[in-house]
C-alpha cells in the first residue's frame, strides 16, 4: 500500500507549552503553589472544567461497571476512561457547542468535521483527542484534584460510595436503552455517530447539559467548590472565601491585586485566618510579580552592561518597585524557605530588598543569583550570568514580553494562586440567569 | 493567508500520526541546537505510543530506558557548540554524536523513523521509513513554542510500495553527508542502518523527469554539489512565472545575502520577505540588510493571528509566537504551488553548498492540489522600519564557544568512564 499523501505545515503553539510550571526558572510555582493551597485546597491551575470532573466520574464507574460485568479486565480501566473522555469531548461540542473547556477541542473539532460526524472512539492514537491523551487528559490532570475533594477512593477503578450513589441518581438512570451500546463502545471502541438520533449520543447530550440541576449543584459545590471533603483542611474556610469571591469579585475575569485587597478588608470581617493567608498572599506577588517581569526582561539583553539596563529600568519603573514589605516579606521567609532552599531564598530577600530601594543594578544581579540556584538544583547551567565588566550573558534567549510600564506596576500580577480555579468552578455552578 | 487557509498542526501530533502506532526500530534525529533533558522527556516517548508514561521526570525516565531496550539502536546528532547549557544532562542509553564542521554548523533537522509496517493482507512485517525535515531544533522551544516548518513524508518497503520515490537519490546523499560531518570512531549503526533500509528494500527506479501530471516531484535539497539557487535553477522555474515568499527568522549581517541569486534562479514575479519584528516595532535585522532586501523585494508580515498565542483572555496582549520557520515559497494562481520547507535561513551559509557552508537539508514540495486556497501568505509591511538591531540576531545566539573539545562518556553497565579530546 503506497504511503499516504501528505502536506508540510506550520506548527502550532504545543498545548503542553502552556501547562503552567513546565519553565520556571525561578523556581516561582512552589512556593505561590503553597501559599495557594492554604485558600484553595483542591483544585489546580488545570482542573476548572465541573463537567470534565462529570467526566472523569463517570469514567471510573463505567470501568468499574465493565469490570463487574466480566466486559473488561482492570487494567482495562485506563483504555475504558480514554473512550468515555472521548465520547464526552464530542458530545458536549457537539450537543452544547462547548469550546474551549474540553480539553483537545482542536481534534474534536476537526475530527467531527472531517469524518462528518461519524467520530473514531479508540483507546489508542486512532482516537486520541490530545497528543498523549493519558497524561495531558482528565486523567491525568483531574484525578488528583478529584481524589483530594473525596470524589475518588485510592486506585484506578470506582469512585467513593457517595459518588456513585450520586453518578446513578443523576446520569446513570438516564441511559435508559442506551447503557448497552455505550458500554460496548467503552469496552471496544468504535464509532460515535454525533449526526443523527443515536440513542448514546442523546443520552449523554441529556446528561452532560452546560447548566447543572440542584442536586448537581449541591453536590459538585460542596466538594469540588467549597472543599468540604478536604482532609486537613481549615473547616468550612474555603466556602467562606467562596462566599466573597462571589460578593467581592468578577468571577469572569482573571485575580488582581485590587480584587484580592478587597478580599482581604472582606476576609476580616468573618475569617481573620483567611484574611492573614490572603495578606500574605498579596505581600508574596507584589514581590514574584515584578521580579518574573524582570527576569524576562533581562533575558533579551544579552551583551548589555547591568549598569545601563538598570538605568533603563529606573526611568521605567520610577524610584522604585511599590508594595514591597520588608518585614511583612520576612515573615514569609519560613514558608518560602520550606518550597525552595537557602540559596534560593537568600537570592530571593536580596532582590526584593533591592526592588524595594530602587536598585534595579541589586535586583539583576539577585536575580542572576537567583536563577543560578534554581538551576544548580536542576543540575543545570543557569540561563544568564554576569560576564565581563559586568556585562549580562545570556544563554537561554527567550522570548521578549513587553515589559510593564509605571502605571500598570502597582496592579501587576502574573501567579494565580489557584483562586482562579475556583472562580471558573464557582461561575460553573452558579444559578443560570 | 490566515492560520484557516495554511496548513498548521501542532508539531508531536503530527509526529504521532506518523508513527502511527507502529514499532519503532530505529531512530535518527539532527539538530543544530540540543536539550538533552527535552528530547528524552517530551519527544522520546511519543516515539513510543504504546507506553503509557508517567508525569514524573524520574518514573518516565525509569519506563523510557525500559522502552529503548526495545529499539535497535537511536542516535541524535547535533552541533557541538549548540548543547544547550539551559538544560539537564541527558541520562538515557542511546547515541549522542556532537558534529564540529570545518564550514559552517551542522544545522539539518531530519528525523529518520524505521518502524514496522504490516502488510495489510498477509502477516510479513516490512519496515518502513517516516522521512522529517523541520526547521525545529530538539529543544522545547523548537518543538513547542515556535512558529516552525515541517514536512514528514513515508518510503515504503518496495513489496508494499512499488512507486518509486523521487527523492530517493536525495536522501541517500543527505545522510553521506551527515556521516561525512562525524568522525570516523563514531558509532552510526543507527544511520547506516536506516541508509541499508533505502539501498536494499526501497524501490530503486530513478525519477528523472521534475513532475507528472503538472505537479512538481517531492525532492530534498541538502547542498550536495549545488547552492539552493543553483538546485532550484535546475527545476526550471523562470517560465512558470512565479511570486516568492520567503520566512526566515535570520539573514546576512549586510546585503541581501542569497536573495538576488534565489530571484536570478526563478525569476519571481514578485518576492516578499518576512521583516521579524520586536513588540516595541524594533526590526530584527541590519539596517544594511534592511536596505539591501527592500531594493529587490517588499518587506511584510504574517497575519496576526498565524503566530498568535491563542484566543483565550491570557492569551491577549502576549507576545506572538517566535517565527523559527524557514519557508520559500513559489506560487501563482492556478500553477504549482511549491514549498521548500526544512533548516535554511535566508543567509550565506544557509543557501550555500554543505561544503562551503552550512549543512542543511529541506523538502522541496508541491501543494498545487492540497486544496488550501492560493493566495499570498505574507501582506506587505506599509511603513518602512526606523529601528534596528543593535546586534544582528543569528542562530547561534546564547551559545558559548567550546573552549576545550572534550567529550567524556560513562558506561554504567561497565562502570567504565571513556573520554575523547579533539585537537
Amino acid at each position: 500500500m503506497p504511503a499516504k499523501r501528505t502536506t508540510p505545515f506550520l506548527t502550532l503553539e504545543d498545548p503542553n507549552a502552556k501547562i503552567k510550571g513546565s519553565r520556571d526558572p525561578l523556581a516561582a510555582q512552589p512556593i505561590w503553589a503553597a501559599f495557594g493551597r492554604y485558600v484553595v485546597t483542591n483544585l489546580t491551575t488545570q482542573s476548572t472544567s465541573v463537567r470534565g470532573f462529570t467526566t472523569l466520574l463517570l469514567g471510573r464507574y463505567f470501568a468499574a461497571e465493565l469490570v463487574d460485568k466480566g466486559m473488561a479486565n482492570r487494567e482495562d480501566a485506563l483504555d475504558v476512561f480514554l473512550r468515555m473522555e472521548q465520547v464526552s469531548a464530542y458530545v458536549r461540542h457537539v450537543a452544547h457547542g462547548v469550546e474551549g473547556e474540553i480539553r483537545g477541542i482542536e481534534r474534536v473539532r476537526k475530527t467531527v468535521e472531517e469524518s462528518r460526524g461519524r467520530v473514531p472512539i479508540h483507546a489508542d492514537r486512532r482516537g486520541w483527542i490530545l497528543s498523549d491523551q493519558k497524561v495531558y487528559g482528565l486523567w491525568g490532570l483531574y484525578s488528583v484534584s478529584a481524589r483530594t475533594s473525596g470524589l475518588l477512593p485510592e486506585g484506578a477503578l470506582d469512585v467513593t460510595e457517595e459518588t456513585r450513589a450520586f453518578l446513578e441518581r443523576n446520569y446513570i438512570h438516564r441511559l435508559d436503552g442506551a447503557e448497552r451500546p455505550l458500554l460496548r463502545l467503552l469496552a471496544k471502541g468504535g464509532t460515535l455517530d454525533t449526526r443523527t438520533k443515536d440513542p448514546v449520543f442523546c443520552a449523554l447530550a441529556d446528561m452532560l447539559t452546560p447548566a447543572f440541576n440542584t442536586d448537581e449543584v449541591d453536590f459538585y459545590g460542596r466538594r469540588l467548590r467549597d472543599g468540604h471533603e478536604v482532609h486537613g483542611a481549615a473547616p468550612e474556610r474555603q466556602g467562606r472565601f467562596r462566599t466573597l469571591l462571589e460578593a467581592e469579585t468578577d468571577l469572569d475575569a482573571l485575580l488582581g491585586r485590587p480584587e484580592l485587597l478587597s478580599l482581604v478588608k472582606a476576609a476580616a470581617r468573618v475569617d481573620e485566618g483567611l484574611a492573614d493567608r490572603l495578606e500574605r498572599i498579596a505581600h508574596l506577588e507584589a514581590f514574584l510579580a515584578p521580579a518574573d517581569a524582570l527576569f524576562q526582561h533581562i533575558l533579551a539583553r544579552h551583551g548589555q552592561p547591568v549598569e545601563d539596563v538598570a538605568t533603563a529600568i529606573s526611568s521605567h519603573w520610577g524610584p522604585r518597585v511599590p508594595h514591597l514589605d520588608r518585614t511583612a516579606f520576612a515573615g514569609l521567609i519560613p514558608e518560602v524557605l520550606a518550597r525552595s532552599n537557602a540559596a534560593i531564598t537568600r537570592a530571593m530577600e536580596g532582590c526584593h530588598d533591592a526592588l524595594g530601594s530602587g536598585d534595579y543594578a541589586g535586583a539583576i544581579k539577585s536575580l542572576v543569583e537567583w536563577n543560578s540556584a534554581v538551576m544548580e538544583s536542576r543540575g543545570a547551567a543557569p540561563w544568564v550570568r554576569l560576564g565581563e565588566r559586568r556585562r549580562l550573558d545570556v544563554r537561554y534567549r527567550g522570548i521578549e514580553p513587553r515589559l510593564p510600564d509605571r502605571g500598570e506596576l502597582p496592579e501587576l500580577w502574573r501567579n494565580s494562586y489557584f483562586i482562579d480555579a475556583l472562580k471558573l468552578v464557582t461561575r460553573q455552578l452558579r444559578p443560570r440567569r | 493567508m490566515s492560520s484557516a487557509t495554511v496548513p498548521m498542526e501542532v508539531l508531536s501530533r503530527r509526529l504521532g500520526d506518523a508513527i502511527d502506532g507502529r514499532r519503532l526500530r530505529v531512530g535518527v534525529f539532527t539538530t543544530f541546537s540540543f536539550d538533552p533533558a527535552f528530547f528524552e522527556l517530551q519527544v522520546l516517548p511519543l516515539l513510543f505510543p504504546d507506553y503509557s508514561f508517567s508525569q514524573p521526570d524520574k518514573v518516565r525516565r525509569a519506563q523510557l530506558d525500559d522502552a529503548l531496550r526495545t529499539v535497535e539502536p537511536l542516535a541524535v546528532y547535533y552541533d557541538r557548540q549548540a548543547l544547550a547549557q539551559d538544560s539537564e544532562p541527558a541520562q538515557l542509553g542511546y547515541r549522542r554524536i556532537d558534529v564540529g564542521r570545518r564550514t559552517g554548523c551542522f544545522h539539518p533537522k531530519v528525523l529518520l523513523l524505521l518502524v514496522d509496517d504490516h502488510h495489510e493482507e498477509g502477516e510479513f512485517v516490512h519496515e518502513a521509513l517516516i522521512v522529517g525535515l523541520l526547521s525545529a531544533n530538539l529543544t522545547r522551544a523548537g518543538w513547542w513554542e515556535n512558529l516552525e516548518c515541517a514536512h514528514l513524508e513515508e518510503i515504503k518497503d518496495r513489496e508494499a510500495d512499488n512507486q518509486p520515490c523521487p527523492f530517493r537519490t536525495d536522501l541517500l546523499a543527505l545522510i553521506q553527508l551527515i556521516k561525512w560531518s562525524v568522525r570516523e570512531d563514531d558509532d552510526q549503526s543507527a544511520l547506516d542502518r536506516v541508509r541499508k533500509f533505502v539501498l536494499t528494500r526501497t524501490q530503486t527506479q530513478r525519477v528523472e523527469r521534475r513532475k507528472s501530471r503538472g505537479t512538481y516531484h517531492t525532492r530534498i535539497f541538502c547542498g550536495e554539489k549545488q547552492s539552493l539557487a543553483e538546485w532550484l535553477r535546475d527545476l526550471h522555474l523562470r517560465d512558470e512565472s512565479l511570486n516568492l515568499e520567503v520566512l526566515s527568522p535570520f539573514f546576512d549581517g549586510d546585503g541581501a545575502g542569497p536573495l538576488p541569486a534565489l530571484q536570478d534562479a526563478v525569476r519571481p514575479r514578485e518576492t516578499r520577505v518576512y521583516l521579524p519584528t520586536k513588540l516595541d516595532g524594533e526590526a530584527e535585522v541590519s539596517q544594511d540588510a534592511y536596505a539591501a532586501i527592500a531594493e529587490v523585494a517588499r518587506w511584510a508580515q504574517l497575519p496576526t493571528d498565524v503566530a498568535a498565542r491563542g484566543k483565550s483572555a491570557e492569551a491577549q496582549g502576549t507576545q506572538p509566537r517566535h517565527v523559527h520557520a524557514k519557508v520559500y515559497r513559489l506560487w501563482r494562481k492556478g500553477g504549482p504551488d511549491l514549498l521548500v520547507v526544512g533548516s535554511p535561513n535566508l543567509s550565506t551559509p544557509g543557501h550555500s553548498r554543505a561544503t562551503a557552508g552550512n549543512l542543511e537539508a529541506a523538502f522541496l514540495v508541491d501543494v498545487a492540489d492540497s486544496g488550501y486556497p492560493q493566495g499570498w501568505w505574507l501582506e506587505p509591511v506599509d511603513q518602512a522600519a526606523e529601528r534596528f538591531a543593535e546586534t544582528v540576531p543569528t542562530e547561534e545566539d546564547g551559545l558559548e564557544g567550546v573552549g576545550l573539545n572534550l567529550s567524556l562518556q560513562y558506561d554504567w553497565s561497565t562502570n567504565e568512564l571513556s573520554y575523547r579530546l579533539l585537537k
